[in-house]
């Protein structure tokens, strides 16, 4: 099933392509940028996450995550938000470990959308492997926003998951589902402690809000 | 013929996930519920059944060990899956142990259980049938309810669907308060179901909709007529895609 996605954004080790000049760049240390001439790497697509994103500069990435059982998320309130993804990608070399990808350009998500088709149709093959992309090339795009660049990425074969990649890197959203009412925060729901032991509570029907 | 919409389709009774289905694709509620055309139960499915036994079991025996547990639940798994062609089985099956460790990590401190799998049934205001469902783990000394659910990501809070089958629960016994807990391979954690009075009236709206839509007609593929199916949805099976075909035409 194709994925139901549409800036890339900035995580702490973040991988990005800008589709204006069609470039990977990932940051430093110092969160400077560095640009990456070749890419081959990873791609943990199996974990893939699809949802709402809204880059705005100099904030932090907005995500409303569809749920884990596939169901789309609704559509945030607010302008801007598109349908993204967010996808881990592994480098030893290239990357220097685990870097997160996200976007909800058109041109991103339609090449992400390609591979993802390949990866399923081949994935049965390759049961328990992850596989191995290489940035082909990148197109030109001419539309009424002027010349975009959509990346072609390939995938060159199949490896056995790395380490690195075996634990599943929480992706967790940021936004509230509209129409939503709950007293969670932004960040999300707070979890409850278990009660305690010695002190169990009243009959709850005496203590009921009715 | 009778009044009751539900009757005159066969329905006897609701449930939390057909009120969830419902509004999330009338469409499919309407192959499944009316048509009878069930999907297959995905390894997904099998894995939170499997891994719900072996969590069952080290709560009713706090002494019993995690690895205990697991073999059990592993054990559950493969008989379920035993004729699954799903090529993620192997690879969904060895997520059990670190869900079952997480969610008894989680659940243990609340004690040993007084029921498990507590059937509960709940009228909603002007809905003629009555909703019914089974409450995981009920800790009557704590005056709550404990819903589990696995996941392969653990949730930043309580999706819709979980609120209103919550909302159905807190309001058959008694206002009880009703948590979820949600084990993945890697995590475990609770939440609390908030505001459960406004999940409630979101059940009871999906429901009157329901009512109001089997009303129509005592014709299933009249009631059809009505609707559009969107297969891109996850939810649809090969069985029910091939079943929506042919009742929709498209």
């Amino acid at each position: 099933m194709p994925l139901n996605i549409g800036s890339s954004g900035e995580a702490a080790n973040y991988l990005k392509f800008n589709a204006k000049s069609g470039r990977l760049a990932i940051n430093d240390a110092e969160g400077d940028q560095i640009e990456i001439a070749n890419l081959t790497a990873i791609f943990d697509l199996e974990r893939i996450v699809t949802g709402w994103l809204r880059f705005r500069e100099g904030q932090a990435p907005e995500r409303l995550l569809d749920h884990p059982n596939g169901d789309s998320a609704p559509r945030p309130e607010g302008e801007g938000f598109k349908r993204g993804f967010v996808l881990q990608v592994y480098s030893r070399n290239a990357l220097g470990g685990v870097r997160e990808m996200s976007g909800n350009s058109l041109h991103l998500c339609n090449a992400v959308n390609a591979l993802y088709a390949d990866w399923e149709a081949g994935r049965d093959e390759h049961r328990g492997q992850v596989p191995v992309v290489v940035l082909d090339s990148v197109q030109p795009m001419k539309d009424r926003y002027g010349t975009n660049y959509r990346p072609v990425f390939r995938i060159t074969k199949w490896v056995e998951r790395p380490a690195d990649l075996v634990e599943v890197v929480a992706v967790e959203s940021n936004v509230q589902a509209p129409g939503t009412r709950t007293a969670a925060q932004p960040s999300g729901q707070k979890p409850v402690a278990p009660p305690s032991q010695s002190q169990p509570q009243a009959d709850p029907l005496m203590s009921s809000e009715f | 013929m009778t009044a009751n919409p539900f009757e005159r389709h066969g329905l006897a009774h609701l449930s939390a996930s057909q009120l969830n289905l419902y509004r999330a694709s009338p469409a499919l509620w309407v192959v499944e519920y009316l048509l009878k055309v069930r999907g297959s139960v995905g390894v997904a499915a099998h894995c939170g059944t499997s891994v719900e036994a072996g969590v069952a079991a080290g709560l009713l025996d706090p002494a019993m060990a995690v690895e205990d547990c697991t073999a059990i639940a592993q054990k559950r798994y493969r008989e379920l899956t035993l004729l699954s062609g799903d090529a993620r089985r192997d690879e969904k099956g060895a997520e059990i142990p670190g869900m079952v460790g997480h969610a008894l990590e989680a659940l243990r401190p609340y004690g040993v259980p007084s029921a498990t799998q507590q059937r509960i049934e709940v009228r909603l205001d002007d809905v003629a049938v009555p909703v019914i469902g089974f409450k995981d783990f009920s800790f009557d000394a704590h005056g709550l309810d404990v819903d589990l659910k696995t996941s392969a990501r653990l949730p930043s809070q309580m999706s819709q669907e979980h609120r209103v089958q919550g909302a159905i629960y807190f309001s058959a016994s008694g206002n009880r308060e009703q948590r979820f807990c949600y084990a993945t391979k890697a995590k475990g954690t609770v939440y609390r179901l908030e505001e459960p009075h406004e999940a409630l009236a979101q059940a009871r709206r999906i429901a009157l909709a329901m009512s109001r839509l089997l009303a129509l007609s005592a014709d299933a593929a009249e009631i059809a007529g009505l609707l559009v199916p969107d297969y891109s949805q996850f939810r649809w099976s090969a069985e029910t895609r091939a079943a929506g075909r042919d009742l929709y035409g498209i």
